[in-house]
């Protein structure tokens, strides 16, 4: 859940990682009440939702930017062009 | 008519019985928790996707693992709940592969992108040299011409002030040979002065 939390996820996979805080928080009540295969349940599913969350937001992160990329390179482009038609 | 209707009335009963006692039967053991078949299908959809198969392969594999493990206590056990939490685990680590392998593909794509930027600056740098050394080229060939102007104009002019210097010379021989002729001729006119 920290790592996740360190990462990108509060930004792009807010509902997964809101969702494993959830599960984690039970999981935690559950071990109060002693309930230790409750408590075992909810904090596996807390992990996997934890690791989804980070893994989609470094993904979304990723994808952000090579589109930033892909736009500085169309700039480029028309830039290396402009001159050739300034000298004709 | 009646015949008939009888007689589909006791198939009726027939079936009903089959069926009611086939439910009484199934009531013994717990239904398939739907979250089995769910993490079955996510993790058939994402092992059938060639992007997660060959960029996410240990978290495909790790998906497949929780669902064995759900599977087998399943035919095991029967613990409903412990199923259905494994199932979902399962299902959650179909989708990690899904977005690991999304995000693999995006790093490639990145890489391929930034490789495609740092040649085009390389390519607008060397451009930008060539016109550079074009312009000093250009600059050279000017000056050359300048001078090249300059020397030709320079010979002309000293061409010209031998020229003159020649017709000053003529000129003072010629005026030097009008002053010896004026010398001699006064002492042909000097009888016809006195």
């Amino acid at each position: 859940m920290q790592q996740a939390s360190k990462s990108k996820a509060p930004d792009y996979a807010s509902l997964e990682l809101y969702t494993a805080r959830e599960q984690l928080d039970a999981a935690k009540e559950a071990m109060h009440k002693k309930d230790y295969t409750q408590a075992r349940r909810l904090a596996a599913r807390a992990l996997v939702n934890a690791q989804l969350a980070e893994t989609k937001a470094e993904a979304e992160q990723t994808r952000r930017a090579a589109a930033e990329l892909r736009q500085s390179i169309e700039a480029l482009r028309s830039e290396a062009e402009k001159p050739a038609s300034r000298n004709r | 008519m009646r015949k008939i209707t009888r007689k589909y009335l006791l198939l009726y009963l027939g079936i009903s019985t089959v069926i009611g006692i086939s439910l009484v039967g199934c009531s013994h053991t717990p239904l398939r928790p739907a979250e089995l078949d769910q993490a079955r299908a996510a993790y058939a959809e994402a092992r059938d996707n060639p992007q997660v198969a060959s960029r996410a392969p240990v978290a495909l594999r790790e998906s497949e693992e929780a669902l064995l493990r759900a599977e087998q206590l399943w035919d095991k056990d029967k613990d409903v709940k412990e199923v259905q939490n494994l199932a979902a685990v399962a299902r959650q680590r179909a989708e990690i592969a899904r977005a690991a392998a999304e995000q693999k593909q995006a790093e490639a794509e990145l890489e391929e992108l930034t490789a495609a930027r740092d040649r085009l600056l390389l390519n607008a740098r060397a451009r930008e040299a060539q016109q550079a050394q074009e312009q000093a080229e250009r600059a050279q060939r000017e000056a050359d011409q300048a001078y090249q102007q300059v020397r030709s104009a320079t010979t002309q002019n000293v061409q010209l002030e031998r020229e003159l210097a020649y017709t000053k010379e003529e000129l003072a021989a010629k005026e030097a040979a009008a002053k010896e002729a004026a010398a001699k001729a006064p002492t042909k006119r000097r009888p016809r002065s006195r």
